[in-house]
C-alpha cells in the first residue's frame, strides 16, 4: 500500500494554506497542523483541542486549535483520502505504463531476429516478466498433421514434452478454436489430455497471423493460481507480434533456403555446362573418327556402277560401310554395309574397331565365313558384352558377278533383276561380337547378271517412320529400287533417300540410314 | 538539507508518470516538485534549486533548450544536473542539447526502470 504523510498533502494541496487561513478568519481562532512525531507544518501549536489525522487507524498528524481544528481535521483526512487514491491510481498507471514500454521494447527486439527459435526464447522471457508463471512453452502447428511442435520452452513441465496436436486438450483446443483461454484448474478440466503435466493453472494465447493460427503460447503453474482477464490480454499482446516475427523467421529462412538452391542449381548447371562442353568435344572426336572411317572415295570396280551414302540420325552414328577391293591380285573385292551398338563415341571407337578388323582379315581369311568368323571371334574377345555389330558382306568377282554373300544378323540386303523383281537376302548368321565364338556363319551365292542391282542397307531405311509412326517397310523399300533401277547407283541411292524422307514427310529420323548400290553395267 | 527532483512537462499524464515513478525516493527523504511549462520550471529551479531536474524539450514559450540554457549559462547553475526528454522518434539536436549545457538526454517513453536508477544515480543514493 502507498504511504502518505501529511507534509505530502500539505505540499501536493498547495492551496492548502490560504484555505486554512480562510477557515481560521471564520472561525476566529488560529489552528496548527504538526506531523506524527509533532513536528510543525503549519501554524503553531498553541493549545485548545488536539484531533488527530489518521487513515486505517494509522495516525498520520495532528490538529490542533480552539475552533475550526476539528473541520480542519476532517478536510485533512479526506485529502489522506484522496492523495492515496490517486496514489493507487498512479501507481496502476504506471505499472500499465511498464507492460506498454515492455511491449514496446520486446516488439523493437522481435523486429531485429530472424531467427525462430530466438524469437520464441525472447517471448517466452519477456512474457516471464509480466506474468507469473513456473512453465511456458511456445508450439508450433504443423499444418500437414495438427501436431503442436516445441519451439521454446522453460520449467520442469512443459519441456520436453510431445503429443500436443490441434484439437487435442485444453493447448489443443486454443490452436483450433484461435481463442485464448484462462484455465486456473487443469485437473478439473474435462478437455485435460496430458495427465502427465503437473501443471494445475494455465493461460494459453494462440499465435495468429490474420485468422490463421500458427502455434500457441502456454504460460503455465505448477501452483494454483488465479490468472485473470489482464493475463490473458497481456500474453493476447505478445502474441501478436510473435507470430509475425515467426512468420517473418520462416519467409526469411525459405528466402535463404531458395537462395541457396539456387547456388545450387547453379553450381549444377555450370557442372552440366562443363560436362555438355565434354560432351560435345566427345561428339566431335567421334565425328571426326567416324568421318574418317567411311572411305573418302569409292574403288572403282570395272563393270559396276557402285555409291553409296550414309545419313547419321544424330551428330554420331552407328552406321558403317566400306568396300575393299582384296590385295590377293585376284581382283575380288569386299562390299560390307554395317550397324553398331550404341551411339556416340563408343559407337564410333567399335566401328573403328570394325573396319579395322575387317580391313586386317581380307584376304587372309580362307573364305568369306571364315572371315566372319574370325571377325566376330575377334570383336566377342576385344569388346563389352553388350558391344556388336551386325553386317552384310558380298565378296565380289567383279569379272564374273559371282559373289558369296554373308549376313552377321543383319536385315535382309536386296537383288533385283532386269525386270525390277527383288530377291531379299536374309541373315546367315549372328551378329558379330555378341555370343561366344563357335557358332558357324553360312554363305549365300549370288550371281549379279548385267542390269541388275545389288543394294545393301541398314535398318534405317526400313525403320524410317513418319508421322503415324508407320514404318516404310520392306515392300517401299524394293518398289522403290525397282523403280529406280535404270538410273546409275547414285540416282539409285538419291530415289531411295527421297522415297523415304518423302514418308517421313517432317517427322523425326531416329536412326541412321546407310545404303550401298552395286549396280552391275555389263 | 533534501535532494530535490524537479519533474518539468506540458502533458499532466506524463508529469504523473515520472512522479510515480520516482515516488519511493520521497521514502528516502527525496522531495518531487513538478512544473507544467516552461517559465514554472524556471522559477523553480531559481527558488528551489533542484539536485536533478527531468526536462521536457518540446513545451510551448519555453521550450527544454530555452530552460537548460537559462539555467545553467545564464543563472550559472551548472551544478544541477539536467536531464532533457525527448519522443523517441523525434530527431534531437544532439549539437543543441550540448551547447546549451544538459548532463544527458532520455526518449519516451521511458523506462522506468532506468529512469529511477538514473535518478538515484545522480543524486548518490
Amino acid at each position: 500500500m502507498a504511504r502518505i504523510s501529511l507534509k505530502q498533502i500539505l505540499g501536493a494541496q498547495n492551496g492548502l494554506g490560504p484555505v486554512v487561513a480562510a477557515l481560521e478568519l471564520a472561525f476566529g481562532s488560529t489552528v496548527a497542523v504538526e506531523d506524527a512525531a509533532g513536528g510543525p507544518l503549519l501554524g503553531t501549536a498553541g493549545g485548545g483541542e488536539r484531533f488527530a489525522v489518521a487513515h486505517d487507524g494509522k495516525e498520520l498528524g495532528w490538529v490542533s486549535g480552539s475552533h475550526g481544528a476539528e473541520a480542519v481535521a476532517t478536510l485533512l483526512r479526506f485529502l489522506a483520502e484522496k492523495e492515496l487514491e490517486r496514489k493507487a491510481l498512479g501507481s496502476e498507471v504506471l505499472h500499465l505504463y511498464r507492460e506498454v514500454n515492455l511491449i514496446y521494447s520486446f516488439s523493437e527486439k522481435l523486429a531485429a531476429l530472424l531467427d525462430l527459435e530466438r524469437v520464441a526464447r525472447l517471448t517466452l522471457q519477456e512474457a516471464r516478466h509480466l506474468i507469473v508463471a513456473t512453465d511456458g512453452a511456445i508450439l508450433l502447428l504443423d499444418e500437414g498433421s495438427g501436431a503442436l511442435l516445441s519451439l521454446a520452452a522453460f520449467g520442469d513441465e512443459l519441456p520436453g514434452l510431445s503429443g500436443f496436436a490441434r484439437g487435442k486438450g485444453i493447448v489443443g483446443a486454443v490452436a483450433a478454436s484461435g481463442i485464448g483461454e484462462i484455465v486456473n484448474d487443469v485437473l478439473s478440466d474435462p478437455r485435460r489430455a496430458n495427465v502427465v503435466i503437473d501443471v494445475r493453472s494455465l493461460v494459453c494465447a494462440p499465435l495468429k497471423v490474420g485468422e490463421k493460427v500458427i502455434g500457441v503460447m502456454v504460460l503455465a503453474s505448477t501452483l494454483p493460481m488465479a490468472y485473470e482477464a489482464r493475463e490473458l490480454k497481456l500474453l493476447n499482446t505478445l502474441a501478436l507480434p510473435t507470430a509475425t516475427a515467426i512468420e517473418n523467421a520462416r519467409l526469411f529462412e525459405h528466402t535463404v533456403q531458395a537462395g541457396l538452391e539456387r547456388e545450387r542449381l547453379l553450381a549444377l548447371n555450370k557442372e552440366a555446362e562443363v560436362a555438355r562442353a565434354g560432351y560435345e568435344r566427345e561428339l566431335e572426336l567421334a565425328e571426326t573418327i567416324q568421318a574418317n572411317l567411311f572411305p573418302a572415295q569409292l574403288p572403282h570396280l570395272t563393270g559396276y556402277d557402285l555409291a553409296a551414302r550414309n545419313r547419321p540420325a544424330r551428330r554420331c552414328g552407328g552406321d558403317y560401310y566400306d568396300v575393299i577391293v582384296a590385295p590377293d591380285g585376284f581382283g575380288l573385292a569386299l562390299l560390307c554395309v554395317a550397324d553398331v551398338s550404341g551411339k556416340g563415341l563408343p559407337a564410333s571407337l567399335l566401328m573403328s574397331h570394325m573396319q579395322a578388323t575387317l580391313r586386317a582379315l581380307v584376304g587372309r581369311s580362307g573364305s568369306l565365313t571364315a572371315l566372319a568368323a574370325d571377325a566376330h571371334a575377334l570383336l566377342y574377345g576385344s569388346t563389352a558384352g553388350n558391344k556388336y555389330v551386325t553386317a552384310a558382306l558380298l565378296e565380289l568377282e567383279p569379272v564374273t558377278g559371282l559373289g558369296r554373300y554373308v549376313s552377321a544378323g543383319h536385315i535382309n540386303s536386296w537383288l533385283i533383276d532386269r525386270d525390277g523383281v527383288p530377291r531379299p537376302l536374309g541373315s546367315t548368321g549372328a551378329p558379330l561380337g555378341l555370343l561366344p565364338p563357335g557358332l558357324p556363319y553360312t554363305e549365300t551365292v549370288v550371281s549379279i547378271a548385267p542390269g541388275e542391282c545389288l543394294v545393301l542397307c541398314s535398318d534405317g531405311v526400313t525403320d524410317a517412320q513418319n508421322h503415324a509412326e508407320e514404318e516404310f517397310g520392306e515392300a517401299r523399300l524394293a518398289e522403290a529400287i525397282a523403280a529406280a533401277r535404270h538410273g546409275t547407283a547414285e540416282q539409285v541411292v538419291a530415289y531411295i533417300f527421297a522415297a523415304v524422307d518423302a514418308f517421313a514427310a517432317s517427322a523425326p529420323q531416329f536412326d541412321d540410314i546407310t545404303l550401298m548400290v552395286l549396280r552391275r553395267d555389263r | 538539507m533534501s535532494k530535490k527532483i524537479l519533474i518539468v512537462d506540458d502533458e499532466v499524464h506524463l508529469r504523473t508518470l515520472l512522479h510515480q515513478t520516482l515516488e519511493e525516493l520521497e521514502d528516502e527523504g527525496v522531495e518531487l516538485h513538478t512544473a507544467a511549462n516552461g517559465e514554472e520550471a524556471l522559477a523553480a529551479i531559481q527558488s528551489m534549486r533542484p539536485n536533478l531536474v527531468f526536462l521536457d524539450v518540446m513545451m510551448p514559450k519555453l521550450s527544454g533548450f530555452d530552460v537548460c540554457e537559462r539555467a545553467k549559462k545564464v543563472l550559472g547553475l551548472t551544478d544541477i544536473y539536467i536531464v532533457l526528454l525527448t519522443a523517441k522518434g523525434q530527431e534531437f539536436d544532439r549539437q543543441r542539447g550540448i551547447e546549451v549545457g544538459a548532463d544527458l538526454y532520455m526518449t519516451k517513453p521511458f523506462d522506468p526502470d532506468s529512469l529511477l536508477m538514473k535518478a538515484r544515480d545522480v543524486l548518490g543514493i
